[in-house]
């Protein structure tokens, strides 16, 4: 599995956002008493961090009056996907619960030479052998009855 | 349209000019202030009337120069469009095969028609700001490469007019294009807005970010646009960089309440931390976070600053853990955290702390993610955590810290520990997940026996009526990357939707 970095469509696979949920009650992070708290969970969008300083790529273009141009690539991504949390966003008749754990991935980066791809253009750095590196709370959206 | 914008950024520098004269550059001394342009518009015109002579005798200079070299006829005879696309596959080329003396020069030969008529580089500007080139339907997210030899043709350009070496040097030429890139970046659209940004940011002279000269005119933009104001806070963030710590605190000591702005006010945080007094700035870090007025988006730029700008990994790891219903579902804190030289003893001592009092479980599990970054000799203590922690998902995250680990080796013993790890309760999702980097890790090395034992397990876990739904998915996530297309089709079923 391999996302250039700059990508955006990179993807990534998550849990269907705002499917039914098991037992247990939640608006945010303090479990509710019993009745309705009007709240929805707040769609996060997949979340694309670079970890680690970044490596300067290949030898970069130099002209002779001295300017320098240098690509880097950081040492790794972390990509966390798509999910639901809950901020207390209103929503009459639903409460926010949680559906359960998403994994996050992280893999290393790596510089690509400059790629053109018929009249399209690539550039800077890959990122591949993604690791399950940990977890995202995924939180969704119920109807109170 | 450029002339209007010219006004209307001029007309707004004059109106702050006076006031953040007064903040901080008012003192003295500072570098940022010391390097950034006396602000206002007549003696903007003034440092041009100085300039102007003199780098057009350089520009003459070098168009002679230039001339008496006689290019290739063929590159003279490129259209804009074509000289851009010819500039983008010439930088890739010298990133291919590294920089020969031919393809420098033949870049030099792309470019230098541009540098002697720069009113074609604002047309190239004008075009990118439009997408002219944008490429046809769904693609249009994607970059052309003429608009990508635009945006490198407008790099080039901002630096050589800015560079006293160049035989191009024209610093009021360069200023003029470097203001109507920054007043039109509002104007642009993605992916050209990244690109051009990302290449105004990094672009420097002399070792030092041009952003740094045009100080005034970031601020006043962003005041200017204020529903672009992140932009310029980015722009903003990166002077931090360079800066000393008297000037980061002298600098970035006024942005601490714009609480609006995440960008800045991290920015603020992560250098405040590096400047004179970080112990300060950390109490200010802690105090702006637990404010219940301040806005979640806020909070985490802070952590992320925190994480960033301290110098202490201990401090940081603990602004973490003792926030950790905060911080807990932001992974790519502690995966910082994790990336900070010398933070594992840091981590590590603060997992100890809390296992020995058993608190706190969310943050040790954070914790034990954050020991990602461990070394090979850590690797067993971290394993050893898959059976100590009495959290099951603590359990479970140690499995997946250590076989997510780089310097992590699939044994012939790794499954059997999952498996009894697994039996004795680790929490099946983290577990199934360790599992699956186990296979990905075995398959790379080529340790078959232990990738099929990895498979095997995921498939087990598919039938298990312990196993979760998001435990399933996990493992036929897993599966997708060693099974054939048919042979994966066949268990979706086995996970509930």
């Amino acid at each position: 599995m391999k996302y250039p970095l700059f990508s955006l469509a990179a993807s990534v696979s998550f849990a269907t956002f705002g499917a039914l949920a098991p037992a247990m009650d939640v608006s945010g992070t303090t479990p509710t008493p019993r009745g309705c708290p009007d709240r929805k969970a707040t769609a996060v969008d997949s979340e694309y961090i670079e970890l680690g300083p970044q490596t300067a790529c290949a030898s970069g273009v130099k002209l002779k009056n001295g300017e320098v141009w240098v690509p880097s690539c950081p040492e790794k991504l972390t990509i966390v996907p798509w999910h639901g949390e809950c901020h207390g966003e209103p929503n009459e008749g639903t409460r926010c619960m949680i559906l359960g754990d998403l994994p996050v991935s992280t893999g290393t980066c790596s510089c690509d030479s400059v790629i053109f791809i018929g009249n399209w253009v690539v550039v800077g750095c890959t990122c591949s052998d993604f690791v399950a590196s940990g977890t995202v709370e995924n939180f969704g959206t119920q109807d109170c009855v | 349209m450029r002339s209007i914008r010219s006004l209307i950024v001029i007309l707004a520098l004059a109106v702050l000019v006076a006031f953040l004269w007064r903040t901080f550059a008012g003192g003295g001394g500072g570098g940022s202030s010391a390097e950034a342009p006396n602000l206002g518009s007549a003696t903007g015109a003034e440092e041009e009337v100085v300039d102007v002579p003199a780098a057009s005798a350089r520009t003459a200079k070098a168009v002679e120069a230039s001339a008496q070299r006689v290019r290739p006829p063929e590159l003279d005879a490129l259209s804009l469009e074509e000289r851009l696309a010819a500039i983008a596959r010439t930088e890739g080329e010298v990133m291919q095969k590294g920089p020969t003396p031919e393809l420098t020069q033949r870049l030099e030969d792309l470019l230098a028609p541009l540098f002697e008529h720069p009113g074609t580089l604002h047309d190239v500007l004008d075009n990118l700001v439009a997408r002219k080139w944008k490429p046809a339907g769904e693609e249009a997210k994607r970059i052309d490469v003429v608009e990508y030899g635009g945006c490198r043709a407008l790099y080039w350009a901002v630096v050589t007019f800015h560079s006293e070496q160049s035989p191009y040097f024209a610093e009021a030429t360069g200023r003029e294009l470097f203001l109507a890139i920054l007043s039109n970046v509002p104007n642009l659209q993605e992916p050209v807005l990244s690109t051009l940004l990302e290449q105004l940011i990094r672009a420097e002279v002399d070792g030092k970010p041009l952003v740094a000269r045009y100080i005034f005119e970031v601020l006043e933009l962003r005041a200017f646009f204020k529903e672009h104001k992140t932009l310029f806070s980015e722009v903003l963030a990166r002077l931090g960089e360079t800066m000393t710590p008297e000037e980061r605190d002298r600098f970035f000591g006024t942005y601490l309440s714009d609480l609006t702005d995440p960008v800045l006010i991290g920015a603020a945080i992560k250098f405040l931390l590096q400047g004179t007094n970080p112990a300060a700035a950390l109490s200010l870090a802690e105090s702006l976070f637990d404010d219940p007025n301040t806005p979640v988006d806020v909070r985490l730029a802070i952590a992320q600053a925190v994480v960033d700008g301290s110098a202490d990994a201990y401090a940081a790891t603990q602004f973490l853990a003792e926030r950790i219903e905060q911080t807990r579902n932001s992974p790519g804190l502690w995966m910082s955290l994790a990336n900070k030289p010398d933070a594992y003893p840091a981590i590590d001592a603060e997992y100890r702390n809390l296992l020995a009092n058993d608190a706190n479980p969310r943050a040790r599990e954070k914790l034990v993610s954050a020991m990602i970054g461990a070394s090979p000799e850590d690797l067993d203590r971290i394993a050893k955590l898959a059976y100590e922690d009495p959290d099951p998902k603590v359990r479970g995250q140690a499995l997946m810290t250590a076989t997510a680990s780089a310097g992590w080796k699939p044994t012939p013993d790794a499954m059997k520990d999952l498996r009894s790890s697994y039996a004795t309760g680790a929490d099946p999702m983290r577990t199934v997940a360790a599992a699956g980097n186990i296979a990905s890790k075995a398959q790379q090395v080529g340790a078959t026996d232990v990738r099929d034992d990895a498979i095997d397990f995921l498939l087990d876990a598919l039938d298990d009526p312990m196993a979760s739904p998001q435990a399933k998915q996990s493992a036929l996530d897993a599966l997708k990357h060693h099974l054939s297309d048919a042979e994966w089709q066949s268990l979706q079923g086995k996970v509930k939707k």
